[in-house]
């Protein structure tokens, strides 16, 4: 499946490394949000 | 513009837990997309076959609206550090990049060890204010050779704030130490 710009973004709920589970949702109607995928912890040390 | 800064990968928790701490710490979170593995980053197309996700940001705005989409190929930017500089831009919190020259030792009686978001340094600040103690401050995320330096004196470990009181090392914001090592009463 790919997304495109203008696509209501998929909802998902996880857990954080700050002990929080974060849902994409919750922040509807409040803030934008900048959402980056990276491969991988400890990937350049 | 006010923004919320979601990190993702599919690394385990404790793992993104490890790897802030050995980055000075990350503020804002850092999701495991873990078990099921990979299940957000296949949800907006990102997850590669072998299992990790690309490189990329999507924007999305307050209605909930995808406005802006960038995937770099995996071998394209090999370079975390550079990702994490362009989110701390975006977080509007000082970037780890090594943007400064090498420096030397400040010529100072009290040289503090500190980043910008630690805590323990916000209190030192205050507490040599406060004395009206006199201090050269270095941001070791500006700075990789104070980085390197301090870690010399710490075994390795980056622990802020670090103060050098002309040879004098004192690790941590320890009041007893650092009045003793600067000669003053607690």
């Amino acid at each position: 499946m790919t997304l495109s710009v203008g696509q209501l973004a998929p909802d998902f709920m996880l857990e954080s490394h700050l002990d929080k589970q974060v849902r994409l949702s919750d922040y509807r109607g409040c803030v934008n949000v900048v959402l980056v995928f990276f491969p991988q912890a400890w990937t350049s040390v | 513009m006010q923004a919320q800064v979601l990190g993702l990968s599919v690394d385990s928790i404790p793992s993104l837990k490890a790897w802030s701490e050995s980055l000075g710490g990350i503020g804002y979170p850092l999701l495991g997309d873990f078990y099921p593995h990979g299940q957000v980053a296949r949800m907006y197309g990102v997850l590669r076959p072998e299992g990790r996700c690309e490189r990329a940001i999507f924007i999305i705005d307050k209605l909930g609206v995808i406005r802006y989409i960038d995937v770099h190929d995996i071998d394209q930017q090999p370079d975390n550090e550079v990702l994490f500089g362009e989110l701390a831009k975006i977080a509007g919190v000082s970037p780890a990049q090594p943007a400064m020259p090498a420096s030397d030792e400040p010529d100072a009686d009290l040289v503090m060890y500190c980043t910008p978001w630690c805590s323990d340094c916000r209190k030192a600040r205050e507490y040599l204010s406060l004395r009206k103690i006199p201090y050269v401050e270095v941001d070791i995320t500006r700075d990789p050779a104070a980085a390197q330096r301090m870690r010399g004196w710490t075994g390795g470990k980056q622990i802020t704030p670090t103060f050098n009181i002309r040879g004098k090392i004192v690790i941590d914001f320890d009041k007893a130490r650092l009045a003793e090592a600067l000669g003053i009463k607690e």
